[in-house]
């Protein structure tokens, strides 16, 4: 099973959850984790689309630098934003994939260095982040091992208003 | 022509207005909580708030919705008073103009469904005590005498069966980017039939080894002298030789034909849906007439209205962005122009006047001229009315002579007329019209006389498709639209001058254009100008070339939005995807000769260094030469242009009779022709080559706009090599076809 259908997988999983009866529903939280430099980061399956690897990136003279480019995506232009330049960290310019996150304005890719895979985790379990600690607006908190969890709202709010 | 169906006319432009009135309202919203968040507007907030206004009463007034036309008018007039200052909103009332926008919705909304309409008087009291007249009534006041009146419509009229399918634009638009991914897959099918070539190529050469081994493979004994080979084993090791063979042959000519036709496919799929997106002008504009009609007699004026060309069709999108500039146009052919039958009397012309609107296809673009025959625009006014905005004096104005002045009246809130009516007279029509063909990649231009005044403008006939040369510039891919580009020409260090510090190209008819490289034009990074392709391009009477890089390819392209979060830059009016699934964006040629890097300096590179005889006579050897035979001089000038890019050395000609001059006097290897030309066209000069001992043998390719099976059937018995349709025309595909004839 490629990454791409083990995520529409978990897609489909956790919306038959969402319309199930059953009020014993699993607790856990599936994320894609991704990681950029020596970060792992947490995206939350229920707003990705699919996962491409290998993909050409054309450049938009005259654009943000956050956008790294526009790809194909079966047949649609979308863009593709440096997930390293939106957390602020120092990018590696090193684009391994793309995930596609749909948002309500539209989609949009994310490159990132490595998709590692699919994690369940308590929400319990995400500590929430203070200031202090100077993380990105877009952090939702920080799960085991330093895991990096993005708020969904706060990421496309990130591309669509920066 | 037939007369068109008034009530399907009008049930499409209903459609169209939904859209309008929706994209109106949603951003007279914004600008008024901007209004209220801030307490003002900028200058350009209030144009584009009172362009909206005016659009909105137009179009109301066209489709005829009274009740609407005078809300936005009353509305209009409200916020002039207030942007000019006249009229300052205590704190709230910006809330009462929020109700208003809700007022007109609703009523909309009930008019659609053809449900009882809410009364819009309230709505004309507010504004109107509002711009400082007597009625005052709250908000809730208003609430409750508008909500009892709207009616949800209990039982919604059932779609009707039948064999036309209401299908939304939208989805049209999305079957065309399916089927030119579709295409550009297909294309991706040429990879995998080289990959077979190659496969197939390797295994003949097994073949042949094992054929040279063989021999020597019965004289292979072991120590025992038996034979190393059982012939039984030979013998199968040579039957499934042969049995690869003829599968790899079966299977590689079963991918060529699946491939051909798989392309085929694509190509009529993607020519079926742009069809679709077609329709003809009267589907959109039939209610002008009427329209004209009612406002001249409105103002006491005769008018006699003509249509022309109303068969001409153009892509939905287009017409549908024209609606608002023509209706703003004929309103003020009507207002400003026409005159009373006094008026016109006194200046000796018939009672009843005359405006037309006149459709024609030039070149690929859409012609639409809408002209009067009145009084012709008052200069001296526009001149003044100018002054007062601060635009120079009048009479320096007006020594500028009338194409500059005319000009001016495109400016926002430039009017020529003395009193403001609720027909025309604000001025905010012509910057209406000019920003909407602009955005449209057209131009307009106007004209005027005593005997009347003509306004043209010239868009596209197509927003979503569109012929484009794909050039390559900082190792990037572009589309450039060959809709404005005149001619593609090779250019040497030597053709190249400096006036006041900008490089110019000296053009063969003697005018010196400047020349600019495409990628100092978007701002990429070291723009250098050099020898090579160069694109002359005709942008609202301005022309200049572009340096490119390298021209890849000429073909027609399915223009998408780039989906962008964020304003796409002006210079980009979409992106395409490309055979083979890489991204081109698609320039806009308006935008890019109004960027400011077009006043800026770059590096020119020198020309190489003289060649050497010897030198220049093998490059002269290597160069093939083929003769381009078509009557269209756009044509015969982009084709020539990219065979010389691509290293031919190109005659041209205008028909068949020139071509046989052109033949008789030069030496050429191949030739493409055009099938419908004067005095002699293709089928003829074919046959005539054909007759001629010297030239029977000279390869011939038709390039024709004619696809019926027994056009294409004729030119190949006539004894053409190849036969390609313009519609499914594909620069790569030509240029392997040429390679392969010579």
């Amino acid at each position: 099973m490629t990454l791409s259908e083990k995520l529409l997988a978990e897609r489909a999983a956790l919306l038959a959850r969402r319309h199930s009866k059953r009020t014993q529903a699993r607790p856990g939280l599936p994320l894609l984790i991704v990681t950029i430099g020596s970060q792992r980061v947490g995206l939350e399956v229920a707003h990705l689309r699919r996962v491409l690897s290998q993909a050409t990136l054309t450049p938009v003279p005259g654009y943000s630098q956050d956008l790294l480019g526009l790809v194909n995506d079966d047949g649609v232009i979308r863009p593709v934003f440096s997930l390293e330049r939106l957390l602020s960290m120092a990018s590696s310019e090193n684009v391994g994939e793309i995930v596609f996150v749909a948002a309500r304005k539209g989609v949009f890719g994310l490159a990132v260095v490595r998709v590692e895979g699919i994690e369940e985790i308590d929400p319990e379990n995400i500590a929430a982040t203070t200031s202090e600690l100077g993380l990105s607006a877009m952090a939702r908190g920080v799960g085991p091992d330093n895991l990096l969890v993005l708020d969904h709202a706060a990421l496309e709010a990130a591309v669509y208003q920066s | 022509m037939s007369e068109p169906d008034f009530e399907a006319i009008q049930a499409r432009m209903m459609e169209s207005f939904t859209v309008e009135l929706a994209e109106h309202l949603e951003a007279l919203r914004k600008s008024l909580g901007r209004l209220k968040e801030r307490g003002e507007l900028s200058s350009t907030g209030w144009e584009d708030v009172l362009r909206r206004l005016h659009s909105l009463k137009g179009t109301a007034r066209m489709i005829n919705l009274p009740p609407l036309e005078k809300v936005a008018h009353s509305m209009e007039t409200l916020l002039l008073k207030i942007s000019q200052s006249e009229v300052n909103l205590a704190e709230g009332e910006s809330d009462l103009i929020g109700l208003v926008l809700d007022g007109m919705e609703d009523w909309y909304g009930a008019h659609r469904k053809g449900s009882l309409e809410p009364s819009m008087e309230p709505m004309l009291d507010i504004l109107n005590h509002l711009a400082g007249g007597p009625a005052r009534p709250a908000s809730e006041e208003y609430r409750e005498a508008v909500a009892p009146a709207i009616v949800e419509d209990p039982d919604p009229p059932s779609v009707q069966g039948g064999s036309v399918v209401r299908l939304h634009a939208e989805n049209l638009d999305r079957m065309l980017r399916t089927s030119s991914g579709l295409l550009s897959e297909s294309l991706r099918q040429q990879d995998l039939l080289h990959e077979m070539a190659r496969i197939r190529s390797a295994w003949t050469h097994l073949q042949n080894t094992w054929e040279t081994l063989r021999p020597s493979s019965r004289e292979l004994h072991d120590e025992e002298s038996r034979p190393v080979w059982n012939p039984v084993h030979v013998e199968e090791l040579e039957r499934h030789f042969n049995g690869m063979s003829r599968l790899l042959r079966k299977a590689q000519t079963s991918q060529r034909d699946s491939a051909t036709r798989l392309n085929e496919l694509g190509l009529r799929l993607q020519g079926e849906i742009r069809q679709a997106n077609m329709v003809p002008a009267a589907d959109m504009f039939s209610g002008f007439g009427p329209m004209v009609r009612d406002l001249a007699t409105a103002q006491g004026k005769q008018v006699k209205f003509e249509a022309h060309g109303w068969e001409i069709e153009a892509e939905r999108r287009v017409f549908q962005s024209l609606l608002d500039p023509l209706v703003h146009t004929l309103r003020n052919a009507v207002h400003h122009g026409l005159g009373t039958p006094a008026e016109r009397g006194a200046r000796g012309k018939a009672p009843r006047g005359k405006i037309w609107l006149r459709l024609q296809v030039l070149a690929g673009q859409l012609e639409l001229e809408v002209g009067d025959d009145g009084r012709g625009i008052d200069v001296v006014g526009i001149a003044r009315q100018a002054e007062r905005l601060g635009l120079g004096h009048a009479q320096d104005l007006l020594e500028q002579g009338q194409e500059k002045l005319l000009g001016l009246a495109f400016h926002p809130l430039l009017s020529t007329a003395s009193e403001v009516s609720d027909v025309a007279g604000r001025g905010m029509g012509l910057s209406v019209v000019s920003e909407t063909v602009n955005r449209l990649g057209g131009e307009i231009s106007a004209s005027s006389s005593p005997a009347g005044t003509v306004i043209k403008m010239t868009v596209p006939l197509a927003l979503s498709s569109m012929s484009a040369l794909i050039v390559e510039t900082g190792g990037q891919k572009f589309a450039l639209p060959t809709a404005t580009m005149e001619r593609l020409v090779n250019i040497k260090a030597s053709d190249l001058g400096i006036l006041q510090g900008r490089p110019t190209l000296r053009m063969t008819d003697g005018e010196t254009v400047p020349v600019m490289p495409l990628s100092a034009l978007l701002n990429l990074p070291s723009p250098v100008l050099q020898e090579g392709p160069v694109a002359v391009m005709r942008v609202r009477g301005q022309r200049i070339a572009v340096g490119l890089e390298k021209v890849i390819d000429h073909r027609e392209v399915v223009v998408q939005s780039l989906n962008l979060p964020r304003a796409t830059p002006p210079t980009l009016a979409g992106g395409c995807i490309l055979p083979g699934g890489g991204l081109a964006l698609v320039l806009s040629p308006a935008a890019l000769l109004s960027t400011p890097s077009l006043h800026t300096s770059v590096p020119v590179i020198p020309s190489a260094p003289e060649a050497t005889p010897a030198a220049t006579a093998a490059s002269h050897a290597r160069k093939r030469s083929i003769l381009i035979v078509d009557d269209s001089f756009t044509t015969r000038g982009l084709q020539k242009g990219i065979l010389e890019t691509h290293g031919f050395n190109v005659g041209v000609a205008g028909d068949g009779v020139e071509a046989l001059e052109r033949l008789a006097s030069g030496q050429f290897d191949l030739v493409i022709t055009d099938i419908q030309m004067p005095r002699m066209d293709g089928f003829g000069l074919l046959a005539a080559l054909k007759e001629s001992p010297v030239l029977k043998n000279l390869p011939v390719i038709m390039l024709s706009s004619l696809d019926r099976p027994e056009e294409i059937g004729k030119g190949l018995e006539l004894g053409a090599d190849a036969y390609v349709i313009k519609a499914q025309f594909d620069q790569k595909h030509l240029l392997e076809l040429i390679r392969q004839l010579l």
